[in-house]
């Protein structure tokens, strides 16, 4: 154990969930004072520093680090928490929390909610179920991807990140209530073979799916099956056929004779969404904002993919040429 | 601990909205007496699944039947890395009956079974086997909404058009407010195991405790300064019982009622937890070896059946509602492996209802007893990367000693489709022709709780008024058949 009561081997599974915790995996206070952090724990599989490792670091396909073991764009990494830890005994003897919180994890309109945050708060929730005063009480691993960013044009990817972040606080002992902020940082690195589209994805319209409309606009608050603004649902696996050759909601666009995607004619003047994610109004301000709404511009590269994809009909499967 | 005086207050049914339906039909004192008496010693218990439980994976096809439904749910799930289906070969432990409408053979998550290692093993399954389960697939109602808030709401209040004279109240809280049970202000015939009143009792009829833990309910003295607790006490009393008797403003009089019937509770109920610690500590002890908030929950409730059973005055409560929360499996959902969230939630309901069960059982009550179990929505067919996005119809179960068990209703149809690719609601005949979520509450209305059908159609449950009758709720069927 380090001086500091940084990390230790876990021993620590609870009774309950006996072998639940994955090889290599170590149990973390995930920073703060020595005399709280015990109060949540991470069990994870650090590796980064190696010196004092507080964090995961992988790259894409790596299957020492990457539990879907395959060089598909995302990392999937396996974190379970801790309540009420026994990993340092010496310098933290609190036992009772009162509530735990995930960041980002509740699906109410927040730019930055993750469903790998939200299924990892349920499962605290569900699984640790605060208030509690019950030692080394913890979650089976909830899974968290981290996506690479990318790829770019020229088959490059940058490194992909999240960082878990959890405020818990106990219950009343010693005379009050602490408090444990917690974080964990996950980062993805390209895998060593480089970034090619084609290895990534499936074909064209899967790499919309994947890099534009799941990271843009499938979000909490807007064209997810909680909100699904504009009528359109852009969730896999149903926003194909919520666009292509859908007439539009917005009446001044089915009025012309739209679709979201005007597959039909190969047309990307007449394709609504593209219009959106290009901001081409034609200064009709009945056709409403530029899309991600109230965030940047898509990239240009992702753009000429969306034109080139139109222009090809708008195929559900394979690859248009341009697009990888 | 004990509550606050704002929670004190909160807890009472007194934040309740919409107006007292009118007497109808059954005015008459005769009918009224009888009415009143017909729930008698039963008891109702609403179950609710927080999050839209994924129906696909809760009651699953093992065989094909007459519409392919195993090889289309295998081509709309996976297994491998972040795959959910639940194989076929999973499900032979715990395979149910056969879907009525396609003949498909059908199983049970392996989740419902319980946990292995701890109290309740054997789960909902076991009590299937022992026929006290009716698993009623296809639950939903017309043109779905995705939202959560939304659908909830339609769920709880029975109104999925918005019908103007029915928002604002529950299902539940309609029938108790129906002047022909004649409930009044000052009783207390519903209790929430929560901190506030479920929506689906919601009334302004009469009154609904929501109650955390019986033993720490109680009136908010002061222990370190008790030289006027009885003082305390005494102007709450006649506080609420001159509202109550003095006041013409209805609204007044209901929170008068309603606040005795408060302060009068929490001298009640808190007694039902030592009782039931005294005499029934073993089986306290295996809600204890669960661990898991359903147990903890119908504990509460199994207390409260107890004493009622066992004559302590003051405690009238025969409806119960409890939920469960984390069932929005967009992400990291898991298949049939005990590790998987999706497992643990199911599982967590199976044991904890095993155990009520035979809880109440060994009271001799069990023929007393029904729950019902309820997600405000299912999930879509095809996965996402690792989970599982908003859906339309799902299953419902009934349980209790009385209950006929067995498969009613039709599994949706998954070979067609919406745009969202969620199966459809449909009331036209055939194999995969839909359950209306309503025609269930119907059956708990008409033959557990013996409300006659003329009055539920009227003002409980009116049917939908538009659209085709081959899509809309234009039939009630308050006799699905799971019910003597």
């Amino acid at each position: 154990m380090s001086a500091s009561g940084w990390t230790v081997a876990a021993v620590l599974a609870s009774a309950l969930f006996g072998g639940a915790i994955p090889a290599g995996a170590v149990v973390f206070g995930g920073g703060g004072s020595a005399t709280t952090d015990c109060l949540v724990a991470f069990d994870a599989a650090l590796n980064h520093p190696a010196k004092k490792p507080r964090m995961i670091r992988c790259a894409d396909g790596d299957p020492a680090c990457d539990r879907d073991g395959v060089v598909n764009g995302v990392c999937e990494f396996e974190v379970a928490l801790c309540a009420n830890s026994t990993y340092n005994p010496t310098r933290c003897t609190l036992a009772g929390v009162q509530s735990i919180r995930v960041d980002h994890a509740q699906d109410n309109g927040d730019p930055k909610f993750d469903p790998d945050f939200q299924a990892l708060q349920q499962r605290t929730n569900n699984e640790i179920e605060p208030p509690t005063a019950s030692a080394d009480k913890c979650t089976f691993a909830t899974r968290i991807r981290v996506p690479l960013t990318g790829p770019l044009p020229g088959a490059v990817c940058k490194r992909g990140k999240k960082q878990i972040r959890l405020t818990s606080m106990s219950t009343f002992q010693l005379g009050k209530i602490y408090k444990d902020v917690d974080k964990l940082k996950l980062m993805c690195d390209p895998p060593p073979s480089g970034c090619d589209p084609q290895v990534l994805f499936t074909g064209t319209y899967d790499r919309i799916q994947r890099q534009i409309f799941n990271r843009s606009c499938a979000l909490s608050g807007c064209h997810d099956s909680q909100t699904q603004a504009g009528n359109m649902l852009l969730e896999q696996p149903s926003a194909y056929a919520n666009v292509v050759n859908v007439i539009p909601s917005n009446f001044a666009a089915a009025g012309m004779g739209w679709r979201r995607i005007d597959a039909a004619n190969a047309q990307t003047s007449t394709s609504f969404l593209y219009r959106k994610i290009t901001g081409d109004f034609g200064g009709n301000p009945a056709l409403g904002a530029r899309m991600p709404y109230g965030r940047p511009k898509l990239d240009a590269y992702l753009v000429d993919i969306v034109r080139a994809w139109i222009a090809a009909g708008a195929p559900a499967n394979g690859w248009v040429p341009g697009t990888d | 601990m004990n509550v606050t005086r704002r929670q004190f207050l909160q807890r009472t049914g007194a934040a309740t909205a919409g107006a007292l339906l009118g007497p109808g039909l059954f005015a008459h004192p005769l009918v009224r007496s009888a009415m009143a008496d017909t729930i008698g010693d039963r008891y109702f218990i609403v179950l609710f699944l927080d999050g839209g439980n994924d129906g696909q994976n809760t009651v699953i096809p093992r065989s094909n039947g007459s519409a392919n439904l195993r090889t289309l749910y295998d081509g709309y799930r996976r297994t491998g890395g972040g795959g959910i289906a639940v194989p076929a070969a999973a499900l032979a432990a715990t395979a149910i009956g056969n879907c009525p409408g396609t003949g498909a053979q059908l199983g049970l998550h392996p989740g419902l079974a319980g946990f292995g290692g701890r109290p309740g093993v054997g789960g909902l399954k076991a009590l299937y086997d022992a026929g006290k389960v009716a698993v009623i697939q296809g639950c939903g109602y017309p043109d779905y909404s995705l939202s959560h808030e939304e659908s909830r709401v339609i769920w709880q209040t029975g109104n999925p058009l918005g019908v103007p004279g029915l928002t604002g109240t529950g299902w539940g809280g309609r029938h108790l407010a129906h002047p022909a049970y004649g409930y009044g202000g000052t009783q207390v015939p519903a209790v929430t195991i929560g901190s506030s009143v479920a929506p689906e009792l919601r009334q302004s009829g009469t009154s609904v405790l929501a109650i955390d833990r019986l033993e720490d309910f109680g009136f908010p003295y002061d222990y370190d300064f008790d030289d006027d607790t009885a003082t305390k006490r005494e102007a709450f009393r006649r506080l609420h019982q001159d509202l109550a008797a003095g006041d013409a403003l209805p609204s007044k009089a209901y929170l008068g009622a309603s606040g005795h019937a408060t302060l009068v509770s929490s001298e009640s109920y808190p007694q039902l937890h030592d009782l039931y610690q005294a005499d029934r500590a073993s089986w306290s002890a295996q809600y204890d070896g669960l661990d898991r908030s359903t147990g903890y929950d119908l504990r509460e409730i199994a207390k409260i059946i107890y004493g009622s059973a066992q004559g302590v005055p003051n405690i009238g409560a025969r409806f119960f509602a409890l939920a469960n929360g984390g069932y929005d499996t967009h992400s990291d959902q898991g298949a049939a492996q005990p590790t998987g969230q999706h497992f643990g939630l199911l599982a967590e309901i199976g044991a904890a209802i095993k155990i009520f069960y035979d809880d109440v059982a060994s009271m001799g009550l069990a023929h007393k007893v029904c729950l019902l179990v309820w997600s405000e929505f299912a999930r879509r067919i095809p996965q996402n990367d690792n989970g599982t996005d908003h859906g339309s119809q799902g299953p419902m179960f009934v349980v209790g000693g009385s209950v006929n068990g067995g498969v009613y209703g039709n599994h949706p149809d998954i070979a067609n489709l919406d745009w969202n690719e969620n199966t459809v609601y449909r009331q036209a005949p055939g194999p995969h022709r839909s359950t209306d979520f309503r025609d269930v509450y119907g059956t708990i209305l008409t033959r557990w709780v013996n409300m006659p059908p003329a009055a539920v159609a009227a003002d409980i449950l009116p049917v939908d008024t538009e659209g085709p009758a081959s899509d809309y709720w234009q039939t009630a069927n308050f006799n699905l058949g799971f019910l003597p």
